[in-house]
């Protein structure tokens, strides 16, 4: 450490602060990827959310234009639109909600195989009791007693390694399946979430509809449902419709 | 007789039109489809019937009937399970077709009403005859219904497994014949199973009532046909979806297509934007070809339409991954059962020996031990069976079907978008192509932890 220098501290620095910046813009992996695996959202991806859907054509790729500025918009767009999350944000807390995040797969399948190679430990204390006598006679002597005592600690230490293990175990197989339903479950659950979304999103094409009307009944459903599957973490973001009839 | 007229027919339809379409697949020539009939609030109709200006359909809550300007529910039968209500065309008669739910049999006229056949149970498998008899399985048999006729019993179906959610009735020109868990069966006083021309091929009434057989590729072969099988139809979009005959024609569908064999050739057309199958409308024909039924809509041919502007930009060509390579034990498959349990162990001991003669001490020590021990063992049980081979299998074919499942989701949302993408974009399909860019990105990305 001491030869490290002023230069090697300040190139140190900067390279930390390089980690802390993140990618370089234009330069993600995948500027459209939902991230389920990772129970992330990329940056960048459907950040305008709804508003995004229903003001500019979605062009829908990772090189696709930005969104136009908002003079483009339709004047039937609701205003609530701009707070509304975008789909990702609303499949990761969905994903959240339900306990299916894929990182608690990877941290647990990376334990149980951990678990294949480690021994069992084995430690013991024992302790000798015990003493022997015995009594010698002989005619016209005395009685002669021997008394032979053995005390004593002992301890052991053990260690057992079941190299089938390392292979594979029963534990594993179980998380295995266990990850391959929850996957499937993640995927059922975001398509959901983004068909809910999506159906929302059509609704308000024709503005916010009133709560009497037909449409405004479909909105608060499938508001509600979201809110279901999301524990309500964007029921003050959610497009309602709005009273009257 | 009838199958022999259909082969030759076949034979001759072959011949014409392996000139047309072998050599190059450009042959083919292009229809178009065009919106006819909005069915809402008709849901998930998965059959239909035409005549004339009207066209029977079979949704999940009953048989509707689509005039040119109004929708009726006609037999109200709340079943949810699409294709539990059925309609086929009766050719003759004063009944325009039939239905089979869970409600009935029952021959359907816009001019009267309904006429329910008495039947012992409900109807789970419907065809009909071109001489105008539905073919009915109900109560475990097989029963031949003419219309406004009694219907009465022509075999009994004790032991076949009619719950197959594959099952099919084929009414074909010379008896019915029963496709259940990939055999067909001709409910004779023995019961006989056809040949099939090889794994993978489904049976289908051909336009004259004959026998067909078609492959996933679209390849299509009839009993008793020269070697020289009919030509296929090229299939970009994949394998066939749905296959029927029609009189007159065959229809092949893929995801992205729909191809028909007519005596001139073969057309194909697109299909139109939405997610599920799209079906033949079975009935009349307009231009020799049948409507289609697609995402509770019906769609007319139309003249091939120029292709619409590019609006739809390119779909990432990232296919979903297989999940994970790696399985439990691929590293030294079969051998752990022979991997021993190794035990080291390392122990101590002190201690005193005291020997007194006499009450008196006469000898004394102390002792030190160390103890070094390195064991090995084998369960002999587990060389015979490792009771984890099974779980291990059975991993595996989760991981197989978790991945064809996520692969054919894929397949069917890219499809989707492929459909959408040939229509014109208004906002509604940019909003739908936003949708389904989304769930590819989820189902790309969405197999296990790695």
């Amino acid at each position: 450490m001491r030869r490290l220098g002023v230069r090697g501290w300040a190139g140190l620095g900067g390279l930390l602060a390089l980690l802390a910046a993140g990618p370089v813009p234009g330069q993600e992996d995948e500027g459209w990827g939902l991230d389920l695996v990772a129970g992330e959202v990329e940056p960048g991806w459907g950040q305008a959310g709804g508003a995004l859907a229903l003001e500019e054509p979605p062009a829908a790729a990772p090189s696709a234009a930005p969104v136009e500025p908002a003079a483009r918009r339709t004047p039937r767009t609701p205003a609530c639109l701009r707070r509304e999350p975008s789909s990702a944000e609303l499949v990761r807390a969905a994903v959240e909600v339900a306990g299916l995040g894929a990182g608690e797969d990877r941290e647990r399948a990376w334990r149980v195989r951990v678990a294949g190679f480690l021994p069992k430990l084995t430690a013991g204390v024992d302790m000798d009791v015990g003493d022997r006598q015995d009594f010698r006679y002989e005619p016209g002597s005395p009685r002669v007693d021997q008394l032979q005592v053995d005390d004593g600690w002992g301890w052991d230490v053990g260690l057992s390694l079941d190299l089938s293990g390392a292979a594979y175990r029963a534990d594993e197989l179980q998380v295995a399946r266990e990850a391959v339903r929850r996957a499937r479950e993640r995927r059922e659950l975001a398509l959901e979430v983004i068909r809910l979304q999506h159906a929302r999103l059509r609704l308000l094409r024709g503005g916010l509809p009133t709560a009497g009307s037909d449409e405004g009944a479909q909105l608060a459903e499938l508001g509600a449902l979201l809110d279901a599957w999301t524990g309500g973490r964007f029921a003050d973001r959610l497009c309602r419709p709005r009273a009257g009839r | 007789m009838g199958r022999a007229v259909g082969v030759v027919w076949l034979a001759g339809w072959c011949g014409c039109a392996a000139l047309l379409t072998e050599a190059r697949a450009a042959s083919v020539a292009e229809v178009g489809t065009a919106v006819a009939r909005r069915l809402r609030p008709a849901e998930r109709c998965s059959s239909a019937v035409r005549r004339g200006d009207g066209v029977w359909l079979g949704c999940a809550s009953g048989v509707w009937r689509a005039g040119p300007s109004d929708l009726a529910l006609v037999l109200p039968c709340a079943e949810e399970a699409p294709g539990a209500v059925r309609v086929r065309p009766v050719a003759a008669g004063p009944f325009e077709a039939v239905a089979a739910s869970p409600c009935g049999l029952h021959f359907l006229a816009p001019d009267r009403p309904a006429w329910q056949a008495p039947l012992p149970g409900a109807p789970s498998l419907l065809d009909t005859a071109p001489a105008g008899d539905a073919w009915v399985v109900a109560d475990q048999r097989l029963w031949r219904c003419p219309p406004g006729a009694p219907c009465e019993v022509r075999a009994d179906l004790e032991g076949l497994e009619l719950e197959d959610p594959g099952a099919r009735l084929l009414a074909l020109a010379d008896g019915p014949r029963l496709w259940i868990a990939g055999r067909l069966l001709d409910p004779g006083p023995t019961w006989r199973e056809e040949p099939s021309p090889g794994p993978g091929h489904a049976p289908l009434c051909g336009p004259r009532g004959e026998l067909l057989w078609v492959d996933e590729a679209g390849r299509l072969r009839a009993p008793g046909v020269s070697p020289r099988p009919p030509p296929a139809p090229v299939l970009p979009g994949g394998r066939v979806v749905a296959a029927e005959g029609f009189p007159g024609g065959i229809w092949l569908a893929d995801r992205r297509w729909f191809y028909v064999l007519r005596e001139a050739g073969w057309v194909r057309g697109p299909l139109p934007p939405g997610h599920g199958r799209a079906l033949p409308v079975a009935g009349e024909l307009e231009g020799g070809l049948p409507w289609l039924l697609a995402d509770d809509m019906l769609h007319r041919p139309a003249p091939a339409a120029a292709s619409a502007a590019a609006w739809c930009p390119a779909a990432s060509a990232l296919q979903p991954g297989l999940g994970p390579g790696w399985a439990a034990g691929d590293a030294l498959p079969g051998g752990r059962a022979w991997l021993p349990r190794l035990a080291f162990g390392l122990g101590s001991r002190r201690g005193e020996a005291a020997q007194s003669i006499g009450g008196v001490v006469a000898r004394r020590a102390k002792t030190t031990r160390w103890r070094l021990a390195v064991g090995i063992s084998w369960p002999l049980e587990g060389l015979v069976d490792d009771g984890l081979e099974a779980g291990r299998a059975a991993l595996q074919r989760e991981r197989r079907l978790a991945a064809a499942e996520r692969l054919a989701l894929f397949e069917e949302l890219a499809a989707a978008r492929d459909r959408l993408c040939r229509a014109a974009g208004g906002p509604e399909e940019r909003l739908e192509l936003h949708a389904l860019d989304e769930m590819l990105a989820v189902v790309r990305a969405s197999g296990e932890a790695p």
